[in-house]
């Protein structure tokens, strides 16, 4: 087996392990990459819609043209880039296994970092009713089909979820020819971003049915029709309001999990609230040296923000492999929250300098406020807005705020 | 005169607009945009709603075809776009290919022309 070293090996080529590898390397550390595909771009090459780059690159991009300009950027250095390469094992002290068609590897690394993104769930994970028939398959395996593989998956679509894959994928579908017949949302409010709703479904005449699921797949070898029923508030359908919908294809938009499976193998520990590593202000993990950020470490819902993070993660990897730890100057403070709050990134702070926190509410908020406590001391009241589920949200604590916080602080929404 | 709510899609805050409408059926004063494009973004969605198109086109290489994203240079009018689909439907270009090469110039008398979005070698 064939042994090479390295400061920094980042797992993962898309938009996160492109950013974090980029920021090591500005730091003088000797980067590789390690990406399954045969190509960088991560699922950036399949979302071939505008909407990137709005915040980073302050010009709004397709997912394409957001990939070639961090291609482009890591042909300029000497970034070692692995293609077609599976990684096998990731163990403790920060051996990379991979394997591809030149046989297997260990790659040696003095930090890594996890950039390995997500995946979407499936019609298993959600356990809708009925047969099992072709004809069910997720909004992100669509797109590839039709902007990858030129192949058609359906003629007549039924979409289960208002997530903005879902909602890019109606649109998609109507340009290319293809009938949708209606967008079901079991929640009573859209989860996409809002212009996703306009461009996508009110630009084409989709109709959006919130408080609503598909309860039956009917079809014998393929995909017949859904049957749909409103949900109450409890989100149980609702007996005698079911509706059979014609169509020959069912795509599921209905959430994205952290793809986490190498992070156990390392020890690395889950929060069960992301499914994603826990993680300090410097995005390191529990494991020392092992960094997460991107969509593996929490779903983001702009590839800007995961671009921002992931350079962070980049710069403490490469602070890390040339100092051999990061400086503890402090006691580490533990970030907690409370319902609406649906969690942190991160949940530990180990500076008193000012730390970003990314959060998520569970619900739509009205005029709420963030409160930021330590005990019952109250060290912080925001001025109130309102607060979406489907927008990540942060808030920058200031080292005012860091001094008097202890060892750990506690962050909620109330009402203003 | 009338008032019209809508949401700006220019970017990711999503302002809440209201716009006047004059009895020309022009805008009048937009209220609700946190920056200036909110205020175009509205004024133009009342005349004739333009939109980025993105789709893709077939990129013939020498290891065989594949799909090559495109994208309009600009936002154009959103009823040119079922037309523009058409086009693009019928239309091959050969690698290589950079990003930003030209695909379909001036699409449609539209103003603004189908370019690659991203290099095929």
């Amino acid at each position: 087996m064939k042994q090479l070293s390295f400061d920094v090996v980042v797992i993962g080529g898309g938009p996160a392990g492109m950013a974090a590898a980029l920021s090591a390397q500005e730091q003088g550390a000797k980067v590789a990459i390690v990406e399954r595909n045969a190509q960088l771009g991560g699922i950036l090459l399949q979302c071939i819609h505008s909407g990137f780059g709005l915040k980073y690159f302050k010009q709004e991009l397709t997912g394409p043209e957001y990939a070639q300009r961090f291609i482009d950027r890591l042909a300029k250095t000497d970034v070692q880039v692995f293609l077609s390469s599976a990684v096998l094992n990731l163990t403790p002290d920060k051996k990379v296994t991979l394997s591809n068609e030149n046989g297997v590897f260990v790659l040696d690394a003095k930090a890594v970092v996890l950039a390995m993104g997500c995946r979407e769930r499936t019609r298993g994970e959600i356990k809708i009713p009925g047969d099992r028939c072709a004809g069910v398959l997720t909004a992100g395996l669509a797109q590839h089909y039709i902007n990858i593989d030129n192949e058609c998956p359906g003629h007549r679509f039924v979409i289960l979820g208002s997530g903005d894959i879902g909602l890019i994928m109606a649109r998609r579908l109507s340009l290319e020819g293809m009938k949708v017949a209606g967008v079901y949302e079991i929640m009573p409010y859209p989860n996409g971003l809002y212009r996703n709703i306009k461009n996508c479904l009110e630009d084409f005449g989709i109709p959006l049915h919130l408080s609503t699921t598909v309860t039956r797949v009917i079809g014998k070898r393929r995909v017949t029709a859904v049957e749909v029923s409103r949900v109450d508030e409890k989100l149980h359908p609702i007996p005698g309001t079911e509706k059979v919908i014609p169509c020959d294809t069912l795509l599921l938009s209905v959430g994205l999990i952290p793809e986490n499976e190498l992070c156990l193998k390392a020890g690395v520990k889950i929060n069960p609230r992301t499914n994603g590593a826990l993680v300090d202000n410097d995005l390191q993990t529990n494991v020392p040296g092992i960094f997460s950020c991107g969509n593996v470490l929490h779903v983001h819902d702009l590839a800007d923000n995961v671009t921002a993070e992931s350079e962070r993660a980049g710069a403490s990897a490469a602070r890390f492999a040339r100092e051999g730890k990061l400086p503890a100057e402090w006691t580490p403070i533990t970030v907690k929250c409370e319902m609406p709050m649906g969690y942190t990134v991160p949940t530990c702070i180990r500076t008193r300098k000012r730390a970003p926190i990314f959060f998520r509410v569970r619900r739509p908020l009205e005029n709420y406020r963030i409160k930021v406590q330590s005990g019952d001391d109250v060290l912080l009241l925001c001025k109130p807005r309102d607060y979406k589920p489907s927008i990540m949200e942060n808030i920058t604590l200031p080292e005012s705020i860091l001094k008097k916080a202890g060892n750990e602080i506690t962050l909620t929404m109330e009402p203003a | 005169m009338s008032t019209k709510e809508m949401i700006c899609t220019v970017c990711p805050n999503s302002c809440h607009l209201t716009v006047e409408i004059k009895d020309d059926g022009t805008a009048g004063t937009v209220k609700g945009n946190r920056c200036n494009r909110g205020s175009a973004f509205a004024r133009q969605e009342i005349l004739c709603p333009q939109r980025v198109l993105t789709s893709t086109v077939i990129a013939h290489t020498g290891k065989g075809d594949r799909l090559l994203p495109v994208r309009s240079a600009d936002a154009f009018a959103l009823n040119l776009h079922a037309k523009a689909m058409e086009l693009l439907r019928h239309t091959g270009v050969s690698a290589p290919v950079k990003m930003g090469d030209v695909v379909i110039p001036n699409i449609l008398d539209s103003g603004t022309d189908i370019v690659a979005s991203c290099n095929v070698d």
